[in-house]
């Protein structure tokens, strides 16, 4: 199935192939079927059809110079390259290029951790540096920081924070690239860039102070296709002496109003981790009148029944990380500022942990209550177990998703936000004809950004038709989900390359200016459009006719 | 990564639904035969009885077991990220569908493949329909007409047929529960180093 980049016959793709591997090495040139399988996005809803994303080539460079060498070489023959860094975000489309037979420019090979400091509490790292390194990095050395790190812990540093990944641990550092601080760029034009005060030769500030002097460029990189990241510095949290939660229940829905506002002080005051929403209610779904009440959104039926069966409506855990006094004075102040906001709160104690936790401990299961809490993120250590938990269900028997989109909108972080969303979402799926997966009235929102709710919708589809038309309605579903969600003022923060377009076109005000704005700077900065063409939505001029070329 | 083989496998990662994945074909004649494949772990998930049958018949060909109870996390830290670093070990197992996709897209990092790779789904009937793909050899002591139970004669083929590369093949065959009671499909398999090859334009 080899193909050739767009725009560029076989002896130029040859001539390419062969600058290519005078720059990296001929062994870090791939281009057999074989050899590009990894490329490829597994999870794809378009996986062996003629569209699928798939690139012509990967190239391996192992330093700076060396990806200088393979952007001047895509520029000389006018190729599409995407980067990678480890290729790992299968919620995100992996490794998939935007534009098919774009080379692959893989930077797994550069995996070097530059520095770790942990009495400024920062990190240094190349694009092949996952967070399982970085763990075990710090960990042989005995350096008293932490890392916030996504679940599965096997992404890229770099990549994740690229994408807007986040975490689990303390505010400031769940927003991955807001806690980045530096970063060098290999620009369209082959030039290396560095932001902050890595753009004042021998400055040691460079992982101290974000802004540098003047306009800041660094956004451009998030999500974006104006360079190719060779180094990135981050803050880290550092390791705190004692972790403590507590499970806070509240009885009536309304509730969620003020117990939200409660825990957004507490967030925003840096007093608590990140919250983790949930409810017990879901079993009553199997009670016809509480089903019935959940569907139509019923509240007053709703509390009525959860009285009924002694149960609470919403309930949050909270944790605390400090001392183990100033862990637990947090905690009473948490409890009592919870029990002026709203009357009926209950507080059960959770547990109280030196840290680091023993392995045993991170890995227990039980305690004071039942949590739902991934214990492991909590404190900064990389997992692999989230795969496990990918387990059976009643809509998938076999326990395994052929496709894998995450698609989550952002919602205001309030209890009245979170009900217009249920509402919302709960129309969506009707006026779409979906299945109801779930009581859209018992979701909650997460708080992986401190600042917003992000909260799931349209990627349960549940089914079990992995056909190429089953597929297709997915996809279908999907792209009108996003454009229903869009006129509600929903939009997502992130998506796979398949989707990036619709996604792009949710963020409309003022006749997409926005993308107007981005595709003049992308034009003047990469004439050629070499660099990751389409890339959330961004295309550039020679490629702009490729916009919504995969809408089915 | 010091080479090109190494670093081929650096997001190798072949697709968990297909099960046609290795061609039938057949090497020129004259070449050397691959040399055996030394199995360092078999890793098993010990919540599954038909994992841990065919364990116990691979610890008794000598492979050193590795349990887990489906998350990979402590293995892979301790051990196969440390093995991997240092050289390519080749692993054996039988685990769910997410702890195969997980040691294969590392593996793939750490220049390695699945070589062979079995289906196990037990159907409402009490049977068992297993799909086998892999080294011909392998499949044929693994299905041939035999009074000895499948998971013993499976962990046999495994532990006896290196995967030589010249003939790769499918074949599918129903046998009795095996301690399968239903639930969701188990995935026997092997990760091996990748035979070098040659890339053209």
């Amino acid at each position: 199935m080899a193909i050739l980049p767009p725009g560029v016959n076989a002896n130029q793709f040859a001539a390419a192939i062969r600058q290519f591997e005078a720059a990296v090495g001929k062994e870090w040139v791939f281009t057999s079927d074989d050899d590009l399988q990894p490329y490829r996005d597994h999870f794809s809803y378009i996986k062996d059809q003629p569209t699928e994303l798939i690139p012509s080539a990967a190239v391996g460079p192992n330093t700076v110079e060396q990806v200088q060498a393979v952007v001047r070489t895509a520029n000389q023959f006018k190729l599409p390259l995407y980067a990678i860094s480890t290729g790992k975000n299968f919620a995100y489309g992996g490794p998939a290029p935007n534009v098919r037979g774009s080379v692959t420019v893989d930077l797994k090979r550069m995996n070097r951790v530059l520095e770790v400091d942990d009495k400024r509490y920062f990190a240094l790292v190349e694009p092949g540096v996952s967070y399982i390194d970085l763990y075990r990095y710090i960990q042989e050395r005995g350096l008293k920081v932490w890392i916030d790190t996504p679940d599965p812990g096997w992404g890229s540093l770099i990549g994740n924070a690229l994408d807007h990944g986040i975490g689990y641990t303390m505010g400031f550092y769940r927003d991955h690239f807001g806690a980045h601080c530096g970063m060098e760029v290999v620009l369209p034009s082959g030039e290396v860039m560095r932001t902050g005060m890595g753009a004042l030769p021998g400055a040691k500030t460079w992982t101290d102070y974000r802004h540098g002097y003047g306009p800041d460029p660094a956004g451009l990189f998030g999500q974006g296709n104006f360079g190719i990241v060779t180094k990135m510095g981050f803050h880290l949290m550092p390791q705190p002496e004692h972790w403590r939660n507590g499970l806070v229940t509240v009885p009536r829905r309304q509730d969620l109003i003020p117990l939200v506002a409660t825990v957004n002080y507490l967030t925003d005051l840096s007093i608590i981790g990140e919250p983790w929403y949930g409810t017990p209610l879901f079993p009553l779904m199997a009670n016809t009148e509480f089903r019935e009440a959940a569907l139509k959104f019923d509240e007053s039926g709703m509390d009525r029944q959860a009285a009924a069966a002694g149960l609470h409506s919403w309930q949050v855990e909270l944790q605390f990380y400090g001392s183990e006094r100033t862990t637990l004075a947090n905690w009473e102040y948490a409890k009592e500022l919870v029990a002026r906001a709203v009357p009926g709160a209950r507080f059960t104690d959770g547990e109280s942990l030196k840290v680091p936790l023993t392995r045993e401990q991170i890995q227990a299961t039980t305690g004071p209550y039942r949590t739902n809490m991934r214990r492991n993120i909590t404190q900064g250590v990389p997992g692999l177990g989230v795969w496990y938990q990918t387990g059976r269900t009643e809509q998938n028997p076999n326990s395994w998703n052929e496709t894998h989109i995450g698609l989550f909108s952002l919602v205001p972080r309030s209890g009245e936000g979170i009900f217009e969303a249920q509402r919302a979402f709960a129309d969506v799926a009707r006026e779409l004809g979906m299945p109801v997966l779930f009581p859209n009235a018992l979701q909650t929102g997460v708080n992986w950004y401190q600042f917003s709710f992000i909260m799931g919708n349209g990627f349960g589809l549940g089914t079990d038709d992995n056909s190429p038309e089953g597929k297709k309605k997915a996809t279908q579903a999907l792209r009108r989900i996003l454009q229903e969600n869009a006129k509600r003022g929903f939009g997502d923060y992130r998506a796979p390359p398949m989707l990036q377009d619709d996604v792009a076109d949710q963020y409309s005000f003022n006749n997409h200016v926005l993308r107007r704005f981005h595709e003049t700077l992308k034009d003047a900065v990469d004439p050629n459009g070499i660099l990751s063409p389409g890339r959330a939505g961004v295309w550039p001029k020679a490629y702009r006719s490729l916009r919504g070329a995969l809408r089915i | 990564m010091a080479s090109r083989r190494q670093f081929i496998q650096s997001g190798l990662v072949l697709s968990v639904g297909s099960l046609t994945w290795i061609p039938d074909f057949a090497l020129p004649t004259g070449e050397l035969p691959a040399p055996s494949l030394r199995i360092e772990r078999f890793v098993f998930d010990g919540r599954f009885v038909a994992a841990v049958e065919l364990a116990r018949h691979a610890a008794r060909h000598g492979m050193p077991l590795a349990e887990t109870s489906g998350d990979l996390t402590d293995l892979w830290y301790n051990d196969f990220d440390l093995r991997w670093k240092q050289a390519p070990m080749a692993l054996a197992g039988m685990t769910t569908r997410g702890g195969l996709f997980v040691l294969e897209t590392l593996a793939a990092d750490h220049h390695m493949r699945v070589v062979y790779r079995g289906t196990h789904h037990a159907s409402r009937d009490g049977r068992v329909r297993h799909v086998l793909s892999g080294p011909a050899r392998l499949i044929a002591r693994a299905t041939a007409h035999s009074t000895v139970p499948f998971w013993e004669r499976l962990g046999r083929a495994m532990h006896e047929c290196p995967p030589d590369g010249r003939r790769m093949t499918e074949r599918t065959l129903t046998t009795s529960a095996e301690g399968m009671a239903g639930g969701e499909p188990l995935f026997s398999w092997l990760i091996a180093p990748r035979s070098p090859q040659t890339a053209t334009i």
